[in-house]
């Protein structure tokens, strides 16, 4: 009923729309605000570690792990007996896998689910488990055909859709070059669900504004020489280049770019799952130094960012990766929804999912989540600024944040130029 | 009991003497490999010409340059293998993460204790044939003993490339890693093709170390012992080879080749994970097939052609499709020639 | 709300080992097949999962693209991936051994890059979705009779009933097949092909037909695996998966159709049961643990017991 699609996004309906859900909400729904509660709330998280995508499940779960210490931290400091597991497991990047690793998960108690990292992997979790079951799920993978089936509206997203984000891509490249018009772009992507999605949407917003696209050339994560694929993706010295790849494969990509002689970081564009500060050991820093990244949300520079930096670097594990900061709000979403329903049960977790994620109410960042909890439990409508900025979930539950960081790599380290609004 | 024919499994083909070479197949086909390889060279050349005619002289050359590359990493990987198919019948699925394991060790001499590459890869090389020895003692010798049949062989191979690969990821994490090596800076010769410099060096030090294998695997003792083995393993002992000593000469040679192949691949492509080795494996299979099965230079050429035939595809259509270019070719390949390139008819 | 049960109680994980029930009737399906080629024609084929996938693509695109029935898309499906296993086994049995074996596994690879590459027709890595329109209903109506005996909230049931109803189905008729005329010429060939040749027994229009028999078995099983999972999707029938069903048809026993059934629980009882450890390690280290503790199980099982579990001992012994 509340799922009307706020696809304007004017400012006055994005402002009062969420209240009046609230207030909704609020007259018939949570219990004894301010009382204490008391429960254990399970959080799943399903991730690849090992399969194709095995690079990206240690440090996402590194992240949801943190994301677990900054809720049981909080809730101690909110006076609440509330706390926080976490239980993970191998989605081995295979939609079969992924299933039963949900299930796993579901049946340990988990009520919340992050990860998993793809759209197949996703589709199976949300189709075969969650749906039925009303468990919200935070997958970090992003391809718009994900809203092609529906989820009940159990599936929320931190990372940004494909669509916002070739939008950004588009804005950010039509800058650099003064217009689309007759501009050509060449794409490279990863050869798997997000490559694809990403490279076929940015193609098409791309084209619509009258530029030209040079490729898509794709590429397989297994092959071992990426030489070719670097000459065609340069080949007639396009105006700019576009990525849509993850580090492991795009270290290589890369290398065989700097190889040809003819590469300009200066026109190459990449997304979120590239966006990573600093540059990651696998890639040459030649490569990024001068490359320029969009990141949605507009997290650079804020207080959160830098302190999440600080308490992901100091943890033992991976160092930074693609999307661990997408995933660290989605375990904190997890935790922070639970606590405004006051209960563990996965359907009034969901209820609360959209309301928490902004872009009204109080604002508060996960440094000062025991103060968002026990502004939760005294009845206040809060608002999480997430590390991976704003995400202010749209009806459909995508991160409907139209603003994006626009960066560039200067010295192995992401330094913000502007921010840019996707919005028309 | 006659032996089977067609033995269905894999190991069994010690037991194929009686796989007998149809006429057709010795007459018509009965070059040595010397002159077969010289005949395979040829034809490269010609392939070379008419790409360059139909394509102009850059795009075609630098497409054979890549495919030079692609086609050492794949000839480097599969020699090992093949020794091992050749001498022990023993599809060893844990060969990819042998690779895996030599690029590792390189990683942890040259990333952590900061040794130069070239300590590095002698570390490796060490370490990777060492680790195939210990397997022979472990598992395959004792196996043989209890005369394991071929799928049970194929089955612990299969089970052992989980222990390995995993267990690497149990120590060294699944992040992206690199070896110390510059991957970036690149040489033009020739009028326009360019290549890595590492990678230049990666095929010229593959090149010469394959062809020196096979060389001395050909006119060296220990080559006609590991080949006499092959052909019948009873009739070797009874000619005075030691079975033990050879078996375990074949698994450091192999070994130590993996774990160069894993060592020269990683610093030149440039990124390794614990999947690295793995996911070069079936190409290797197709390499070592392609070139026919047990025979160093057949892996040499398998290589070679499943490296070109992928790159030089890539000037006609989507390079999403070389993956499956390469396995087309190999099917094309045992249709026109059921032994491969430089295989042998039959085992003799 | 009923309050979550922890500590081993039997319902405690009542849904993820149900679901692992289903992919063990699925893989036993799928093994079946390769049972047929390795163990009773002496065809080792490595491109089983290559059959699977053009059995599903080609359920999902009739139904999908061209509006078909499911119950006129899954025979012509299944015909479908029959005749891949024809096409596949024409040039490629006259091979020995071993170059059959990669010959299949590189058949295999050139449809699962197809499936990935040819993106109009098959969804590309996205894959294809809402093809099971037809078991959703068939569900919903079992699941309304489960709710009449209390288990309406076991929604797994339907399908792991059906998944192991088609595998008796198919074994059953697999047994039979093995006591006619055509099943023993198939085990003279493997054991002997040229006794079986001089009794004038063409064995290459067997073995092709033996072929064609698992890829229709094969299809099957992968119409399963796509409701299970509720998509088809490219990566899912990589050779990993042909790998997984040797080793359930070696755990079971060479030259065993029943064998199947108990390698592919047992097996699976092993791959999932290894996901409740429980150690003080992070999460990649755990899930890189589990694999370590499958791949040895595989290597003690196959040297403390060779013949699998209703394996003859001879059928997997070196002859000659």
């Amino acid at each position: 009923m509340l799922r009307s699609r706020l696809t304007g996004f004017k400012a006055l309906a994005t402002a009062l729309l969420p209240a009046a859900m609230l207030v909704a909400a609020c007259g018939g729904g949570t219990t004894s605000s301010g009382g204490s509660l008391n429960f254990t709330m399970t959080i799943g998280d399903v991730e690849p570690f090992t399969g194709d995508l095995g690079a990206l499940g240690a440090p996402a779960d590194k992240a949801v792990t943190l994301a677990v210490d900054q809720l049981n931290k909080a809730s101690k400091a909110a006076g609440l007996s509330v706390t926080f597991k976490l239980v993970s497991a191998d989605s081995q990047t295979d939609p079969q896998a992924a299933l039963s690793a949900a299930r796993k998960v579901i049946d340990e108690g988990a009520t919340c689910l992050t990860g998993p990292a793809t759209t197949p992997e996703s589709l199976a979790i949300l189709n075969g488990v969650t749906k039925a079951r009303k468990i919200t799920m935070l997958p970090s993978a992003t391809a718009a055909k994900l809203r092609l089936t529906d989820d009940g509206g159990t599936i929320f997203r931190t990372a940004p859709p494909d669509n916002l984000q070739a939008l950004a891509l588009v804005t950010a490249v039509q800058a650099q070059l003064g217009s689309a018009q007759g501009k050509t772009v060449s794409i490279g992507y990863q050869n798997s669900p997000y490559g694809e999605g990403l490279a076929n949407t940015f193609k098409d917003a791309w084209t619509k504004l009258g530029g030209k696209i040079q490729g898509p050339v794709g590429y397989d994560p297994t092959q071992p020489s990426y030489n070719s694929e670097a000459a065609k993706i340069l080949a007639n010295n396009p105006d700019a280049y576009v990525f849509a790849d993850f580090p492991d494969t795009f270290g290589k990509v890369a290398a065989a770019l700097l190889r040809t002689g003819n590469f300009d970081p200066n026109k190459l564009f990449v997304s979120d799952a590239l966006a990573v500060s600093p540059i990651p050991s696998a890639i040459p820093a030649a490569a990024l130094n001068g490359a320029h990244a969009t990141n949605a949300g507009s997290p650079l520079g804020t207080p959160q960012a830098a302190d999440f930096d600080k308490l992901y670097t100091s943890a033992p594990g991976p160092g930074r990766f693609a999307l661990d900061d997408n995933n660290f709000d989605s375990g904190i979403l997890c935790g922070l929804a639970a606590i405004a329903a006051g209960s563990n049960d996965p359907a009034a977790i969901n209820a609360q999912m959209r309301k928490i994620s902004g872009p009204t109410g109080q604002a508060f960042t996960y440094t000062k989540l025991g103060d968002a909890m026990k502004a939760l439990r005294a009845g206040t409508q809060i608002h999480y600024m997430g590390v991976s900025g704003a995400i202010d979930f749209d009806a459909k539950g995508d991160t409907s944040t139209g603003t994006f960081d626009l960066s560039t790599w200067k010295n192995g380290q992401l330094v913000l130029d502007r921010k840019i609004d996707t919005k028309p | 009991m006659r032996p089977p024919r067609h033995p269905p499994f894999f190991l069994m083909l010690t037991t194929a003497s009686s796989l007998e070479a149809t006429p057709s197949e010795t007459a018509g086909l009965g070059l040595s490999t010397g002159a077969r390889g010289l005949a395979l060279l040829g034809g490269a050349a010609v392939v070379v010409l008419i790409l360059i005619a139909v394509k102009g002289y850059q795009p075609a050359a630098q497409a054979t340059a890549n495919g030079l590359v692609a086609g050492t990493y794949f000839a480097l990987g599969a020699v090992g293998l093949a020794l091992v198919f050749g001498v022990l019948r023993l599809v060893n699925f844990a060969h990819g993460d042998f690779l895996t394991f030599g690029a590792y060790t390189a990683l942890l001499a040259n990333a952590f204790f900061r040794l130069p590459i070239i300590v590095a890869t002698a570390i490796a090389i060490a370490a990777t044939a060492l680790l195939g020895a210990i397997l022979e003692l472990a598992i395959w010798r004792p196996m043989r003993a209890r005369h394991a049949g071929g799928l049970q062989l194929l089955l612990i191979a299969i089970g052992l490339a989980y222990v390995i690969r995993n267990g690497i990821q149990i120590v060294a994490g699944t992040e992206p890693r690199s070896l110390q090596v510059d991957v970036t800076s690149a040489v033009s010769f020739m009028g326009g093709i360019r290549l890595g410099t590492t990678e230049l060096a990666v095929v010229l030090i593959g090149l010469v170390v394959l062809l020196l294998v096979a060389v001395l695997l050909s006119v060296s003792r220990l080559g006609k012992e590991m080949r006499a083995l092959a052909d019948n393993v009873s009739l070797a002992e009874v000619a005075g080879v030691d079975t033990g000593r050879v078996i375990i000469a074949t698994w450091l040679v192999a070994g130590g080749l993996a774990g160069l192949a894993g060592v020269l691949v990683a610093a030149a492509v440039g990124v390794l994970t614990p999947q690295f080795g793995f996911q070069l494996l079936l190409s290797l299979f197709a390499a070592t097939v392609l070139g026919g099965i047990g025979n160093a230079y057949g892996a040499l050429a398998g290589g070679l052609l499943l490296g070109l035939t992928q790159e030089w595809s890539t000037l006609f259509i989507d390079p999403r499709w070389k993956l499956a270019v390469g396995f087309a070719i190999l099917i094309l390949t045992l249709l026109i020639r059921p032994n491969g390139l430089l295989g042998r008819p039959a085992l003799k | 709300m009923i309050p979550h049960l922890i500590g081993i109680t039997p319902f405690a994980h009542a849904d993820f080992w149900l679901g692992v029930g289903i992919v063990a009737g699925i893989y036993a399906i799928f093994t079946l097949g390769l049972q047929l080629n390795v163990g009773f024609t002496g065809i080792v084929n490595l491109g089983q999962a290559g059959f699977m996938a053009i059995g599903a693509y080609a359920m999902a695109i009739l139904i999908l693209t061209y509006g078909w029935s499911p119950w006129l898309a899954l025979p012509v499906a299944t015909l479908i991936a029959m005749l891949a296993g024809v096409i596949v086994a024409m040039p490629s049995v006259r091979l020995r051994g071993d170059y059959l074996a990669i010959a299949t596994i590189a058949a295999a690879e050139i449809v699962q890059s197809t499936a990935q590459n040819a993106i109009s027709l098959t969804g590309g890595n996205n894959g294809l979705l809402g093809f099971d329109a037809g078991w959703q209903t068939i569900q919903v109506w079992l699941l309304g009779a489960l709710s009449t005996i209390g288990l309406g909230d076991m929604d797994q049931i339907p399908l792991l009933a059906v998944t192991w109803i088609t595998f008796a189905v198919l074994l059953t008729t697999l047994l039979t097949l093995q006591h006619t005329p055509w099943g023993r010429v198939l085990r003279a060939i493997r054991e002997d092909e040229d006794a079986a040749e001089a009794l004038g027994k063409n064995a290459y229009a067997y073995k092709v037909q033996s072929l064609a028999l698992a890829a229709g078995i094969g299809a099957i099983a992968g119409y399963l695996l796509a409701i299970n999972i509720t998509l088809i999707y490219p990566g899912t029938y990589s050779a990993d998966f042909t790998f997984i069903g040797f080793a359930i048809l070696v755990l079971g026993g060479l030259g065993s159709y029943s064998g199947v059934a108990l390698g592919s629980v047992l097996l699976w009882f092993v791959l999932e049961g290894a996901r409740f450890l429980d150690l003080p390690l992070s999460a990649d280290k755990v899930a890189a643990l589990r694999l370590l503790i499958v791949g040895l199980v595989l290597i003690l099982v196959m040297a403390l017991r060779p013949q699998g579990i209703l394996g003859k001992r001879e059928e997997m012994v070196l002859r000659g």
